[in-house]
């Protein structure tokens, strides 16, 4: 018995060293890429809840700083950003926002009709139907907000809410 | 260094035979980590340090309703101190004892107990040190800073911005006071069996030691996979 428990425990030790240092390599390596990928806009593809057409990267006005938000309607924080982008709409106005989000349409127009977003030139909603935003920008939860130049340079992201005067900072930086 | 360290295993035996009470040595070693933990809230951990800390995700609102939280469950937390050191007491336990069972020296799990909570007064130490610095050298600006205060560890050998998160905790685990803690727990072995002090080193390093870094690699994968 204690024989077979001095080879058993060993092998289990190295067995699950290995496995996990194998995981954890892997990891690094898919978010590296993943850095890497996002430092310039990444091209993406997802569906204009209003026009219902594809929607993507080169639809976006080159010429502006850009803020993508990945959001969800039920989310408490998206729900309390969505309030203060709303309050502070106008300083808004210079840069073009994409809310994107896993939601249905239906879920996502009303969100923008409650928050007072929808209508605005420059605010487009995005609907995530293949849930591929974090394959794209990396492993998100709601809310993240990216903000990149007018260059399509990432200028800072954000995990979870985000204070709005920050936005801002960034986005006029 | 072999000599001091048998040395001054003999003075603590003999202290130890002299005035040690397994009750009494649990409620004061758990007194003086409840303060520890009293003092760095109430005089390091202020308002001030919450509102830098999180300025920039949330607002002041929901600051102030998170103050509002741990005021109302700080408290709660305190009691189950005793609980989480019975726990870990009993975690290093078993795997001194998983050892035991394997190569047969029987040691007796209540004796491995003890001495797993005799060595974790070693840790009382840098928490100490962690209070004294943040009351009287430096002032907190951020909990980021006072929870990167690892003094004497490999992680205080880099800056704080050049270290990944995943690898913050091997690093911070890293550090003197945790060999202290290997010597203590192998002087603790040699008392209780008729080991030399390098048997008994020798057993720390093959199950406690052995134990830390699966675990600490097992943290590294969650903390990737969970994020």
């Amino acid at each position: 018995m204690r024989k077979k428990l001095k080879i058993l425990i060993p092998t289990i030790f190295i067995l699950l060293i290995v496995f996990m240092v194998y995981k954890i390599s892997a990891k690094k390596i898919q978010e590296l890429k993943q850095i890497e990928q996002i430092q310039n806009l990444p091209s993406f593809s997802f569906s204009n809840i209003n026009t219902g057409k594809v929607f993507t990267d080169k639809d976006i006005e080159q010429n502006k700083q850009k803020l993508i938000i990945y959001f969800h309607p039920d989310c408490e924080f998206c729900q309390e950003q969505a309030t203060g982008i709303s309050k502070k709409i106008d300083d808004f106005n210079s840069f073009q926002l994409l809310f994107v989000s896993p939601a249905d349409s239906v879920a996502i127009k009303s969100f923008s009709n409650k928050y007072a977003l929808s209508g605005h030139q420059n605010i487009v909603f995005l609907e995530d139907k293949d849930l591929i935003f974090s394959t794209i920008f990396g492993k998100s939860g709601v809310p993240s907000s990216f903000i990149y130049n007018k260059q399509g340079k990432l200028v800072k992201e954000f995990r979870g809410e985000a204070n709005i005067d920050e936005l801002l900072k960034y986005l006029k930086d | 260094m072999d000599t001091i360290i048998i040395n001054n295993s003999n003075k603590l035996e003999t202290f130890l035979r002299k005035h040690y009470k397994p009750n009494w040595f649990f409620v004061f070693f758990c007194f003086v980590s409840i303060l520890q933990s009293f003092i760095l809230n109430k005089f390091v951990f202020t308002n001030d340090v919450f509102y830098k800390s999180y300025s920039e995700q949330l607002t002041t609102e929901k600051i102030q309703d998170l103050l509002h939280t741990i005021s109302k469950v700080k408290w709660f937390v305190y009691s189950l101190t005793p609980i989480l050191y019975i726990i870990k007491f009993t975690i290093v336990a078993m795997v001194l004892a998983t050892g035991d069972l394997v190569f047969d020296y029987k040691m007796g799990f209540r004796k491995l107990f003890q001495i797993a909570m005799i060595a974790e007064t070693i840790f009382l130490v840098p928490q100490s040190i962690k209070l004294i610095w943040f009351l009287v050298f430096e002032n907190a600006e951020t909990i980021r800073q006072v929870g990167s205060f690892e003094i004497l560890s490999i992680y205080s050998m880099f800056n704080e911005q050049d270290i990944y998160d995943w690898l913050r905790y091997p690093f911070s685990l890293a550090n003197i006071f945790e060999l202290t803690y290997w010597l203590i727990l192998a002087i603790g072995i040699k008392h209780i069996t008729n080991f030399n002090f390098n048997k008994s080193l020798k057993f720390v390093l093959s199950t406690y030691v052995s134990a830390l870094f699966l675990w600490a690699v097992f943290v590294v994968f969650l903390s990737l996979n969970l994020s």
